[in-house]
């Protein structure tokens, strides 16, 4: 009788069950692979070539810092004249220059990309009946819709008359539009909003701004802080764009892109290819462990929800 | 004259509000709508033209020639150029992504929302390859595949195998896999959200007549979040041709050319290459935009016609 019950309740399980097998496995490969990267990192090559998956007879932590210290590679500028390519501006990239970059480019890009899209969809959600507010939002429809492939071409050939190739000021210029999924989010919270709020203030005379910024921005600050968030991870780990736009500011995910195909002696083996990606790993995590519940969260129309 | 008085100052009000309203919405709107005419509108402009045009290596500067560059882009595909070869690829990758990858995702995200035993844990874990850079996750695998697997199977079974990525029979299956597994995250977290909207009670008073897990999925779940499926789907579209499975990651412009996608084919010319290519590169994006635009709409059509609905 007993075992009939468990046969039965593992045929009525048997979706949870496999469900979960699954899962299990698919968890099991990722932490074999982060288990595996962080012995190798701290193994010496011939240790590493000796044993691949087991603990380094002798742990290396000395593999980081031998990156951060040693680690360099060309930067350069293709520059083409008629169809002839031409490098310029050759020189060494160290690690200083690409942590200043990347930080540039990682907290200013998500900060621009989350402003946008906020400002925008603000003065469409207020201002909803203007003929402007509705061009503004079918715009954004359209052009999710409608996506256009093969631009890089006439992207760089635009961003190069426009003087904002290769410059990370440029780069946020770039990275400034309001077109995207993150209007539509900030569009419907704003409209979600109460007016009376808003409506308080302007009866005391407080301009549009001031009820902005000191009334309406602190009701999303946490939809703009978690959009902030995806865009930075984002960026933090794009280095495809860096090549192409922003040749001579490498950023640390360019350096690591660099590393993974190094030739320089005693950096260009297995350890310490896998501690330079790891390096890239590190803050991206600890920013995950703070804020999990906000990246994981619900940010759908209408607010963050837990 | 009080009454005209009293209007004549309303309308001065009206209007300064009005005016207030107006350099309101510029001082917002202005910078915005620029950057979108200068880094949309001119760039998609620019795109077309390019398509028609060709490079002049002497003169450096751009001349129209017709439909030239479609004409050798057709010619290439039916001779089994790269281009073909990229295509093949990246509709293979599609459609194992389309097949398996929703396929776990829709499940996965199902038993996440139920949460069910360790659903907390596996929401971090499916989670966690998306905030990895890609290069980095490569970087690991390279050495897992290429150096680890073989060790450990070697000691287990006690066969010498070729390290997955120099096996001309797995190399590609290998790269493909890895980016079929990084892609369930991202998908995990829109369905799960969408699942999480559906109302208790109609979920409850299914289980009250006796409904199983799979019947709940199939006929209550998908049904609901199905719009949101058709959304990610259609929207996914755009990826057949722009997805590079990882390929840059993996060999930055050295990919043996059998392993190229689409996306890794446009990415590496632009890339690599100078102004000669932009218009090459642009009358393939031009076609695939109006294919895309054909596909999309027709796909989002059948799906919402024969797809399942609440009813």
């Amino acid at each position: 009788m007993a075992r009939n019950n468990v046969f039965k309740s593992l045929y009525k399980g048997w979706f949870e069950i496999l469900t979960f097998i699954l899962l299990a496995l698919f968890t099991l490969l990722l932490v074999s692979l982060l288990v595996f990267a962080f012995l190798t990192s701290l193994k010496s090559n011939t240790d590493f070539l000796d044993n691949a998956v087991g603990l380094p007879t002798q742990w290396k932590f000395s593999n980081y810092i031998d990156i951060v210290k040693n680690f360099n590679f060309y930067v350069s500028k293709n520059v083409y004249i008629n169809a002839e390519k031409y490098i310029v501006e050759t020189r060494v990239g160290l690690f200083p220059e690409l942590i200043y970059n990347t930080l540039i480019y990682t907290i200013g890009g998500a900060f621009v990309s989350a402003l946008a899209p906020c400002l925008m969809a603000y003065v469409t959600a207020k201002f909803s009946g203007w003929k402007i507010s509705k061009i503004v939002f079918t715009t954004v429809i359209v052009t999710m819709i409608i996506q256009p492939i093969g631009t890089a071409s006439a992207s760089i050939a635009v961003a190069k008359d426009t003087g904002v190739y290769d410059q990370l000021w440029g780069n946020l210029i770039q990275k400034f539009h309001f077109t995207g999924i993150y209007f539509l989010i900030f569009h419907s919270s704003f409209k979600m909003l109460a007016k009376d709020y808003s409506d308080a203030a302007y009866l005391d005379g407080a301009s549009e701004w001031k009820v902005f910024f000191y009334i309406i921005f602190p009701l999303v600050t946490n939809i703009f802080g978690t959009v902030m968030l995806i865009k930075f991870i984002e960026f933090w780990n794009d280095y495809s764009t860096v090549l192409i736009y922003l040749p001579t500011h490498p950023t640390l995910a360019y350096g690591i892109y660099k590393m993974s195909n190094t030739t320089i002696t005693g950096l260009s083996d297995g350890p310490h290819r896998i501690a330079g990606a790891l390096l890239l790993f590190i803050p991206t995590t600890i920013i995950f462990m703070i804020f999990n519940k906000k990246l994981l969260g619900n940010l759908s129309m209408g607010g963050v929800k837990e | 004259m009080r009454a005209e008085n009293i209007v004549g100052r309303k309308k001065d009000f009206k209007d300064k509000k009005k005016r207030e309203q107006i350099l309101f919405y510029a001082s917002f709107a202005i910078i915005p709508i620029l950057q979108f005419i200068i880094y949309y509108i001119i760039v998609n402009f620019r795109t077309v033209v390019f398509a028609f045009q060709q490079y002049d290596v002497y003169t450096g500067s751009y001349g129209f020639i017709g439909f030239k560059n479609f004409i050798e882009v057709f010619a290439q595909i039916s001779q089994g150029g790269v281009i073909a070869i990229a295509v093949k690829n990246s509709l293979l990758l599609y459609g194992v992504t389309l097949l398996i990858g929703t396929t776990f995702a829709l499940v996965f995200s199902y038993y996440i929302n139920k949460k069910f035993l360790g659903s907390s844990v596996f929401r971090i874990i499916l989670y966690l390859p998306h905030i990895m850079s890609n290069v980095s996750v490569v970087s690991i695998y390279k050495y897992f595949v290429d150096v680890g697997v073989p060790f450990v199977y070697l000691n287990v079974f006690g066969k010498e195998i070729a390290p997955l990525l120099a096996d001309s029979g797995t190399q590609f299956y290998t790269i493909m896999f890895l980016s079929v597994y990084l892609s369930f995250g991202n998908n995990v977290l829109i369905y799960t959200s969408s699942m999480s909207a559906i109302s208790e009670s109609v979920v409850e008073s299914a289980q009250l007549d006796g409904v199983t897990k799979v019947k709940e999925f199939w006929y209550i779940t998908l049904p609901m979040i199905f719009p949101t499926f058709v959304t990610f789907i259609v929207g996914g579209l755009a990826n057949i041709f722009v997805n590079q499975m990882l390929l840059y990651d993996f060999y930055a412009a050295t990919a043996e050319k059998k392993l190229y996608t689409l996306g890794y084919y446009m990415y590496r010319e632009v890339q690599q290459g100078g102004p000669d290519v932009y218009p090459h590169l642009s009358s393939i994006g031009l076609m695939l935009t109006v294919l895309m635009t054909a596909l999309t709409f027709g796909i989002r059509h059948l799906m919402l016609k024969f797809g399942p609905s609440v009813d």
